[in-house]
């Protein structure tokens, strides 16, 4: 019974969620001191277009009016009308998604395999030199600010060698591989210390499961190193390692954030630093709830995944739900 | 018990790593603090005339485009830096911990918020909370050690229930039941005290992670308004001088790489120590 019904109540806690973190961002932003139909026509507007903008903006309702209007806009995939660009916010949020989706998910894919593959063999050098050398490097680029890395790159890959263009973004028009090269640095400057933190866990997360009494007995059965890697340490590991990896994820998203400002990147995190600096409070609202309800979507897929690939988890007392 | 004494205690291996990391921290912040009160009452000023010099015996890293010494500036910004993130992480410390003992020691009602507060306050990045922070009330050092302790409370919230759920399991918190202690009591001679070894490790390893992001948050211009320099704004400053004059980009990083190696490394010394400690006795 409780595993039937727990689909359900994990999906409605994930819910639950969003509605509380859409309600902080929308009445957050109601703290706002000042009117922004007078912020938009000026302060020698006439009353009566201020009433009339005030209509046209809703702001003439009641809060939790406004807020009934916001939302169920949301489902429908109207995001309200920008106050800088006087544009559907939908239509800014396509466009520059563009550039942050891919580099977000460059980085990403190349974080995770490259932490995952750094980790498990410095696990399994366990205590040599190599694993020294390894784990030394791993510190330090855990403690550079992905920017600072950025800003290196662009110096020496960019500027010096002109492997890559330094900033910019060349767009998907004129085919993939230019819009790509302007994605490999910034990438790179987002992944690499992602991954280093990532190698970390993963090497104690295998080297805690190498020391199991059943690898033991699996060695002992006459199993090659590399199918008591394959068949028994890493699916045992994996999970641990998940946690991390989406404890990351929101990092990552900050990240992109930093980043597209290092190289002039116009992509979400562009977007909403202009829509910060502008007060452009629609804007502001669909850039932060977009990137929580990734964060809180993420967050669930990766702990549904994390159940899934845990069985003696789910087979203890009554699992572990959300 | 005493945790001084924890931490100081001779064992067998003096910890490399600990006075590494203590002398990657100190060897920034001691000199900057130096700084940091030669420069309280006058900001750093502003000579034209001396922009972009190569390194002398007088500025040993030469001068930056506004003609201050690149050293002495990246050093005072690395002290308010570092007073910042330390002061979020006492305050998420504080909050957080709180929070999650009282979870641990209360009822379920009270669990369920912990939770909630968990779950809702870790799918907010650090830059988010930020924005929306400036956006309210513009930018400032009060908003800045507000978005990054509200990122990092989630985190000690999870710490704190755990450990002190953990404690409270054990035979020695009910023989001080047995003995008809107040639970008030039980909590501040039992439970708080043996947590301290866990916290302060995930308080030095939080110290590093907030310095990161601090670094990018004043970067991005969500920080501290201009006169009060950070590490993070002065990177933004000197950035479009990467290719003729390198360096300049190069000081303030170093100096944000070594504070973060340094309490990074602290921090798992100290968890190395307390791990040897706990297998002794």
């Amino acid at each position: 019974m409780q595993n039937f019904l727990w689909p359900f109540r994990f999906i409605g806690s994930r819910l639950v969620l969003l509605i509380l973190a859409s309600l902080i961002i929308f009445f957050s932003m109601t703290l706002l001191p000042g009117d922004p139909a007078e912020v938009l026509l000026g302060v020698d507007a006439q009353p009566d277009t201020l009433a009339a903008l005030h209509h046209q903006l809703g702001l003439d309702q009641s809060l939790p009016v406004q807020y009934w209007h916001w939302a169920t806009g949301l489902l429908h995939g109207n995001f309200g009308q920008s106050y800088g660009y006087n544009v559907p916010v939908w239509s800014l949020l396509l466009e520059r998604l563009q550039v942050s989706l891919p580099l977000a998910g460059i980085a990403l894919t190349a974080a995770v395999t490259l932490g995952l593959l750094l980790g498990v063999f410095t696990a399994t050098q366990r205590g040599t030199w190599l694993d020294l050398a390894f784990m030394g490097a791993i510190q330090f680029t855990k403690a550079v600010p992905d920017f600072w890395l950025a800003m290196l790159l662009t110096g020496f890959f960019a500027l010096s060698l002109h492997w890559f263009p330094a900033g910019g973004f060349a767009g998907w028009e004129q085919g993939g591989s230019a819009a790509l090269r302007s994605l490999v640095l910034p990438a790179v400057a987002l992944a690499l210390p992602q991954a280093a933190v990532l190698a970390r866990y993963t090497r104690s997360a295998v080297i805690a499961v190498l020391d199991e009494p059943f690898i033991l007995t699996a060695r002992a059965h006459g199993l090659s190193e590399r199918q008591v890697l394959c068949r028994h340490v890493l699916p045992r590991s994996l999970p641990s390692v998940l946690a991390v990896v989406s404890l990351q994820i929101p990092l990552l998203l900050s990240g992109t954030i930093i980043v597209e400002n290092v190289f002039n990147l116009k992509g979400t995190g562009a977007l909403l630093l202009e829509a910060v600096n502008q007060r452009d409070v629609p804007v502001v609202q669909a850039c932060v709830l977009l990137i929580v309800a990734v964060v809180v979507v993420e967050k669930g897929l990766l702990q549904w995944l994390e159940m899934r690939l845990s069985p003696w988890l789910a087979s203890g007392r009554n699992g572990r739900a959300a | 018990m005493n945790i001084l004494k924890r931490i100081t205690s001779d064992t067998r291996f003096p910890s490399l790593g600990l006075a590494l990391g203590s002398a990657c921290v100190l060897g920034v912040l001691v000199p900057g603090a130096v700084l940091w009160l030669a420069h309280l009452h006058a900001t750093f000023g502003i000579d034209i005339h001396a922009r972009l010099k190569p390194p002398t015996f007088a500025h040993w890293l030469g001068t930056d485009p506004l003609g201050r010494d690149t050293l002495a500036f990246s050093l005072v910004g690395a002290v308010n830096s570092y007073g910042i993130s330390y002061l979020s992480m006492v305050l998420a410390l504080g909050l957080g911990t709180g929070l999650g003992v009282l979870a641990a020691a209360a009822g379920q009602k009270t669990k369920i918020i912990a939770n909630g507060v968990v779950e809702l306050g870790i799918a907010f990045p650090p830059i988010i909370i930020a924005a929306l922070l400036v956006t309210l009330c513009g930018a400032g050092v009060v908003q800045e050690i507000c978005a990054l302790a509200i990122f990092f409370i989630p985190g000690f919230v999870r710490l704190g229930q755990q450990a002190a759920a953990n404690i409270y399991a054990q035979d020695y918190i009910a023989a001080a039941r047995l003995s008809a202690l107040t639970p008030w009591r039980i909590l501040l001679r039992h439970v708080l005290p043996n947590m301290v070894p866990g916290l302060l490790v995930q308080f030095s390893v939080n110290v590093a992670l907030a310095m990161l992001a601090e670094t990018g948050l004043s970067y991005l211009g969500l920080g501290a308004p201009p006169p009060l320099p950070e590490l993070g704004r002065i990177l933004a400053s000197y950035q479009v001088h990467i290719y003729d004059h390198p360096h300049l980009v190069a000081v303030p990083g170093v100096v944000v790489v070594l504070l973060v190696l340094g309490t990074n490394m602290v921090g798992d010394g100290l968890r190395d120590r307390f791990a040897r400690q706990e297998h002794i006795s």
